[in-house]
Formats: structure tokens, C-alpha cells, sequence
């Protein structure tokens, strides 16, 4: 995957890149940093999908034990802290950004919540953590630091797949009281009785 | 031919999402791929719209094509016309208005009942073989195929010379085994044209 995205930076009026169900590891997170960070970059669309604990009939059995592994998982870490401060970079053009099933953590989506501080460009943003749990109300006052900037860009932000519960919507609402810019959050409310309630609040 | 959208470009579309909520007023930048008719069993020679593509009418923009095992057309499994397939090939490699093709689910299969040398894979690499001649082809998808031969090398003159091509997708194709081959392709093309690439 790392030579493919390699193969794809003298391309340079790519504006749309796919590549879910991939092993995203460090090396690839690398050169997808590279690739964003070119000054002529005109990549607006990113799917990007780390699927670490979805089976899908179409991944063999070995990928899906590469991927279930802690070590790819713990390697990739540090690529989310490169790749989140490459794509919201004010040089990235990168309007849209989907990130489902993502293996984040407190740290690193704080570390998202800074790094959309100095983005100049996206204005929707969705992470699904699947059935990643990690990610605590600290994690989510972290990463809310970015809806409290009055030079947010970001309209829509979907969290409706993060399960978050009481503690982690109100550091999120907390953010929105002074925010003008964002539109629209998708979430779901998770319930002590594990039922769920999805919505958006209207700004 | 090529339509792409430049960037400059701030038409807004809604964004509808999968809830069915209607999104915000964003604006569209990036790839816009042509539109295509999703096909019944759209090669069937006598298809109205195939005899289009035939004439080369500006009316037909794109082809999906499903040729799975379940679904093969008619032609593809019944007729069992190698000059058919090739004469498929040979049609939309003499187009000059069709702008998208996508092929799906073309599993090797063959029946019990099948004659020994029958390999619906070889009706695929004679369509291929008029397909490569087309240049106007903007968006080229392959999903769900196994093959059993590589790809690229039958399809680098189409990737190569057509300066129309905008978008590669290759979804669920087991690349490992053609992946030089495909990276090869990759920087055959040539540097301005690709704006969409996807491959999972």
C-alpha cells in the first residue's frame, strides 16, 4: 500500500483518494503525509478506513490476523499523530474527511482536536471507532478543543458511530456554546440500557 | 471530452447522507464522474441502448456491466460467441462517446455440464482485447474479479494512450499477485489525468 500511494504523488490533479479496507500502518500513513504535504496538492476527498476488526468476505483470513494484531495497531499510533497534523495543516486543500472504525484513543484524537486548529480547509469531518471503546470523555474534551476555535472551518461533524456516552456529548456541547461555524453533528446517544438514539442538533 | 472540474469551480450540491438527512450546502470540488445508466443486461447485442453505443450516440454516456457468474448475460454463457464477446470488445474500443465502464463480479465458473475448454475468462480477455482501443473512457471500474491472469498487462495500452481516463477504481480485485503490474500501470498513465483513484 506504501508504493502504491508513493506511485500516486506525481500525480498531481489527484483530487480523490479511496482506500478503505487497507492496512494503514506507519509506512503508509508516511507517504500519505507526503502525498498531502505536497504544495500542489489538490486532494479534497480522503475515504479512508482502518478496518481493523471488521471481517469482510473479501479480506483473506491472513489480513485479517494482521490487522487484529496489537502491534500494527500500537505502530500506527504514531502515523495518527503525523497524518492528523498533515491533513489539517493550512497547505491541505482536504475538505472532506471519513474515517470509520478508526483505532484511536484519548491521546490521539486529542491530538486531532489540536491539529484541526490549524486547518483552513475541512468542512466536514466523520470518525467511526466501531467497536473501539477507548475513547473516553477526556479524550472527547481533548478533541472538542477545535469546535471552541473561533477560526473553526469545519460544518458538519459526525460522531454518530463513537458510541460516546454522557460525559464525553457534554464536552462536546460545552464547545458548541461559543461556536458560529459548525452546522450540523450527527451523534448517537448511548443509553445505560445500551439502546441508542441517533440525531443532529441544529446550530 | 474531458469535463473534469478544476477546483476553481464552487457550485454547491446537497449532500444527502445515509440517514437520510439532508446535509449542508457544500461545495462540490474534486471528481465528478459521468453519468451512467445501471444496466439490465445492458452487451446484450440486441439491447437498444448497446446498438447506441454502436452508433456511437451522444445519448450513452457510460456502461455498468454485471457479468457474474449469476448473472452472466446472455451471450456470455448461453451463446458462447467468442466473436460476440470480441465484437462487445471491439464496439466500446470504437466508441468516442462512451465516458464510463464499470465491469462487475466476473467469477470463474463453470458448470458440470460445460464443455471442457469453456473458460468464461477467455471471453473476458476478448473483450478486453477491442476494449484497449478506446480513448474516450473517463472512469474505468473493475469489482468482485478473480482473475486468473493479469489485467494490467492486457489493459496498458488503454491506460497507457487513453488521455481521456479520470478515474481508476479497483474494488475487491486480489491485487497482490498483479501488483507490480499495476503499479507499472499506475505510472503509465499519464501525470495530469488521474483525479480519482480508488482501490480496497
Amino acid at each position: 500500500m506504501a508504493r502504491f500511494i508513493q506511485a500516486l504523488h506525481e500525480h498531481f490533479n489527484l483530487m480523490d483518494l479511496e482506500i478503505s479496507d487497507n492496512v494503514i500502518d506507519r509506512q503508509v500513513f508516511q507517504e500519505l503525509a507526503r502525498l498531502f504535504s505536497r504544495p500542489a496538492s489538490k486532494i479534497y476527498r480522503l475515504h479512508l478506513t482502518d478496518s481493523a476488526t471488521r471481517s469482510h468476505p473479501f479480506i483473506n483470513d491472513d489480513c485479517i490476523t494482521i490487522l487484529s494484531s496489537s502491534l500494527i495497531v500500537s505502530k500506527s499510533r504514531d502515523g495518527w499523530h503525523l497524518f492528523s497534523g498533515v491533513l489539517c495543516s493550512p497547505i491541505c486543500l482536504l475538505e472532506r474527511l471519513t474515517i470509520e472504525e478508526a483505532d484511536l484513543d484519548d491521546n490521539v484524537i486529542t491530538v486531532w482536536g489540536h491539529s484541526l486548529l490549524a486547518s483552513k480547509s475541512l468542512v466536514y469531518l466523520k470518525i467511526g471507532l466501531g467497536s473501539n471503546s477507548r475513547v473516553t470523555s477526556a479524550g472527547w474534551s481533548g478533541f472538542s478543543r477545535c469546535l471552541r476555535s473561533p477560526t473553526s472551518t469545519l460544518l458538519e461533524l459526525d460522531v454518530s458511530c463513537c458510541s460516546i456516552v454522557d460525559a464525553g456529548a457534554i464536552e462536546i456541547a460545552d464547545a458548541l456554546a461559543n461556536n458560529s461555524t459548525l452546522k450540523k453533528i450527527y451523534y448517537a446517544e448511548q443509553r445505560s440500557d445500551h439502546r441508542s438514539k441517533m440525531g443532529f442538533i441544529p446550530q | 471530452m474531458n469535463s473534469s472540474n478544476n477546483g476553481d469551480d464552487d457550485a454547491v450540491v446537497d449532500v444527502i447522507h445515509a440517514n437520510g438527512e439532508e446535509g449542508l450546502r457544500i461545495a462540490n470540488r474534486g471528481y465528478q464522474a459521468p453519468v451512467a445508466e445501471e444496466g439490465e443486461n445492458i452487451i446484450q447485442i440486441t439491447d437498444k441502448r448497446f446498438q447506441q453505443v454502436i452508433n456511437d450516440d451522444e445519448e450513452v454516456a457510460g456502461f455498468i456491466l454485471y457479468v457474474s457468474s449469476e448473472n452472466l448475460c446472455d451471450f456470455w454463457v448461453e451463446e458462447r460467441d467468442m466473436m460476440k464477446a470480441t465484437r462487445v470488445g471491439d464496439v466500446i474500443g470504437n466508441s468516442t462517446r462512451l465516458r464510463r465502464i464499470e465491469i462487475y463480479e466476473f467469477s470463474h465458473y463453470i458448470d458440470e455440464d460445460d464443455d471442457d475448454d469453456y473458460n468464461p475468462f477467455d471471453r473476458l480477455r476478448d473483450f478486453f482485447r477491442g476494449l484497449v482501443r478506446n480513448r474516450s473512457i473517463e472512469h474505468f471500474a473493475l469489482l468482485d474479479i478473480s482473475f486468473p491472469w493479469n489485467p494490467f498487462e492486457r489493459l496498458s495500452p488503454f491506460f497507457e494512450h487513453n488521455h481521456n481516463l479520470r478515474c481508476i477504481e479497483l474494488v475487491y480485485i486480489d491485487l497482490p499477485e498483479f501488483f507490480e503490474s499495476f503499479l507499472t500501470t499506475i505510472s503509465s498513465i499519464e501525470k495530469s489525468q488521474l483525479e480519482r483513484v480508488a482501490q480496497y
